[in-house]
């Protein structure tokens, strides 16, 4: 048994990137209590299932992956479909007074991906293209349409370095 | 200016993360034991054998599919029974010469070979429910009812955004995956392909009502998605002249 299957490692990763789960899937599903089954989703698939890693950036952008799809699934649910859906629930330490975020969350699903990935986790275009298991073009198109639509959403200059 | 990444690094690390959610999930995952490791992954096993089944089934139809092949008609020499006078002939001379049966041709049907037919492979139009003139550089007018799908392409899920938006996703020939995303509350405007600095992906967007479609091509490369779509422009044109 490899050291990524001991039930001690798969703890600490838990721990240690549960954070960064919960934050994509709140970015994700817009909602604290679909957030909440997402992140548990994921993390009962990490631990029970026996999934050969091959190291800690490989165990990192398999959860970052499979937040993203348990997300999509959230919305593909048919019963999500027939009712009116959940109401926009973020939980914030102090009160969020910028628009930033707000106007983050009113992209479609996969720029959000792209743009938390790219500017909350700092992962390059290489780095996401293969976590998400798409082209690098695809990840720069997709990154360069989302900042056009944040800027025309966003009043001020801002800097999309 | 002020910097994207900072604001938007501030407002995520203002998210307060449930801990007792975090304490939950691992109880949760570990009372479950592990499951234990099968000695055959019989998941791989039936895949295997059901691409198996399937691709004898196809080998077997093929055949079939392929078309029958003209029956030609070949002359084949065969020996008559009755004698010919040159063999009575022969009979009161048989010092001389041997007896050599004559031949009538007779005519037998035979098989050639089979023709190897071509088999042209449709491309599958989904049904098109309207029949409208589309200019490419004017605005068509569809109605949500009638959304078009591209040609060449079926629509294998449909995911509906939180905004209203949705997302057609669909598989083509050699299996290239795109993704039609509708919005609402746009301008509608035909423009010509647009084509990304990389020069690969595309983004090509129609114009429907109020409604914008964007696509963007994942997989495909700019002469694929230019002709997927100018197919469909051309197919509605013929449509609509008939």
């Amino acid at each position: 048994m490899s050291v990524f299957s001991t039930r001690e490692f798969k703890e600490q990763m838990t721990r240690k990137y549960f954070s960064m789960v919960y934050k994509l899937a709140l970015n994700q599903t817009k909602n604290k209590e679909l957030a909440d089954d997402v992140v548990q989703e994921v993390f009962l698939r990490y631990i029970q299932k026996d999934i050969e890693f091959e190291s800690e950036e490989h165990i990192k952008a398999w959860l970052l992956r499979v937040t993203i799809n348990c997300s999509k699934n959230v919305f593909q649910d048919s019963w999500f479909k027939k009712t009116e859906g959940f109401s926009f629930d973020i939980p914030f330490e102090h009160e969020e007074k910028s628009d930033v975020y707000y106007m983050t969350l009113e992209l479609p699903q996969k720029y959000r991906s792209v743009i938390h990935l790219f500017y909350y986790e700092d992962m390059s275009v290489s780095e996401i293209s293969k976590c998400l298991g798409q082209k690098e073009n695809t990840v720069k198109s997709l990154l360069r349409r989302a900042r056009l639509m944040l800027k025309e959403k966003l009043e001020g200059g801002y800097d999309f370095v | 200016m002020i910097l994207f990444r900072e604001e938007y690094k501030k407002a995520n690390d203002n998210i307060k993360v449930d801990n007792e959610l975090l304490e939950k999930t691992l109880r949760s995952a570990f009372v479950r034991p592990l499951p234990k490791k099968r000695k055959f992954n019989y998941t791989a096993i039936t895949k295997v054998a059901a691409a198996v089944i399937v691709a004898v089934g196809c080998t077997a139809a093929y055949p079939a599919l392929v078309e029958k092949p003209e029956i030609d008609t070949v002359v084949v020499n065969e020996p008559i029974s009755t004698p010919t006078e040159e063999t009575v002939i022969m009979e009161k001379e048989p010092e001389k010469t041997q007896a050599i049966p004559t031949k009538k041709p007779v005519r037998k049907k035979v098989e050639s070979a089979p023709v190897v037919a071509s088999v042209q492979t449709e491309i599958a139009v989904p049904e098109n429910p309207i029949s409208r003139m589309i200019e490419p550089e004017s605005a068509i007018a569809y109605s949500e009812e009638d959304f078009i799908s591209p040609v060449g392409f079926e629509q294998i899920s449909v995911i509906y955004n939180e905004d209203g938006t949705e997302d057609y996703v669909y598989e083509g020939l050699d299996e290239k995956i795109i993704s039609v995303h509708v919005s609402a509350s746009e301008e509608s405007q035909i423009s010509e392909p647009q084509w990304k600095e990389d020069g690969e992906s595309v983004g090509v967007i129609f114009s429907k009502d109020g409604k914008l479609l964007d696509v963007t091509a994942e997989n495909m490369t700019r002469e694929e998605i230019t002709d997927a779509f100018s197919k469909h422009i051309q197919t509605d044109k013929e449509e609509n002249v008939e």
